[in-house]
């Protein structure tokens, strides 16, 4: 059985049927779908901790503590994106829509594609 | 124990921020002049914070903490600059720099990135480093 962990920073409850936060580092909550063989077997979320200047590795190490092994993103800097490859978790992007469910479906199916260095945010994509 | 890395080409104006640290007997710190000693420097220390200052021998500070972020991300940086906040920002966006020192920082700004330190440490949920205290 292959089990997965999508993480998705979410504003207000968050919950499949919720919005996508657009910077992962401030989001109210993290909406954890999990699958098993593919199939999502449970939805639950956790609150995100409070950000600080220059905390950007503080939501990266409560997503591994979670066992998180994907995360889907609109945008996010450079340093916490090498903060999650080093920790295993592999970062998607998709920027397009607000809704949640739509895009871990399209995760599932293989839709999404893992951020590339030249589509982070921020001074240091320039 | 912090261990702290000062990476600046020019030390001098760095000398009472660096007293303000070597006072803390939970610091260690080590100095480099150029981007290149200190990034072969992070490949194979332990280093928990990097202090760079207005110049390195070698590279601008911002490309360098850009460099640093993609060898070690969990490292933490501060960088002294001139630049407003606003444009500081704008410059180092998404590298995670925990604090904007001003140019020749004295030992009151040591004592408040330490205290930035100890408040990371808080969130992450670890033992606070204790090294504000002193």
């Amino acid at each position: 059985m292959v089990r997965v962990r999508i993480a998705i920073p979410s504003e207000g409850l968050g919950g499949l049927d919720g919005t996508r936060a657009g910077h992962f580092g401030h989001c109210d909550v993290f909406t954890f779908v999990d699958l098993e063989d593919g199939q999502i077997k449970e939805v639950s979320t956790i609150a995100n901790v409070e950000h600080m200047q220059g905390g950007c590795m503080v939501p990266v190490n409560l997503l591994a503590e979670h066992k998180v092994n994907a995360l889907i993103v609109g945008g996010i800097g450079m340093r916490p994106l090498m903060g999650f490859r080093q920790v295993g978790i592999t970062v998607y992007h998709e920027d397009q829509r607000a809704e949640i469910r739509p895009v871990v479906e399209d995760l599932i199916a293989g839709k999404l594609l893992v951020i590339d260095d030249n589509q982070v945010c921020g001074g240091s994509s320039k | 124990m912090l261990s702290i890395m000062l990476a600046a080409r020019d030390s001098k104006n760095l000398a009472s921020f660096a007293v303000g640290l070597e006072q803390n007997d939970q610091i260690e710190m080590v100095h480099v002049d150029s981007a290149a000693k200190a990034l072969e420097m992070v490949r194979n220390q332990d280093i928990d914070l990097v202090v760079v200052g207005e110049e390195l021998a070698d590279m601008r500070p911002i490309e360098f903490v850009s460099q640093l972020v993609t060898i070690r991300p969990m490292i933490n940086t501060a960088i002294v600059s001139g630049l407003s906040p606003h444009d500081f920002h704008e410059a180092t966006e998404g590298l995670g720099v925990l604090m904007q020192l001003p140019p020749s920082p004295s030992t009151e700004d040591a004592a408040a990135l330490l205290g930035k330190v100890d408040d990371l440490s808080a969130l992450l949920g670890r033992p606070k480093t204790g090294v504000a205290k002193q």
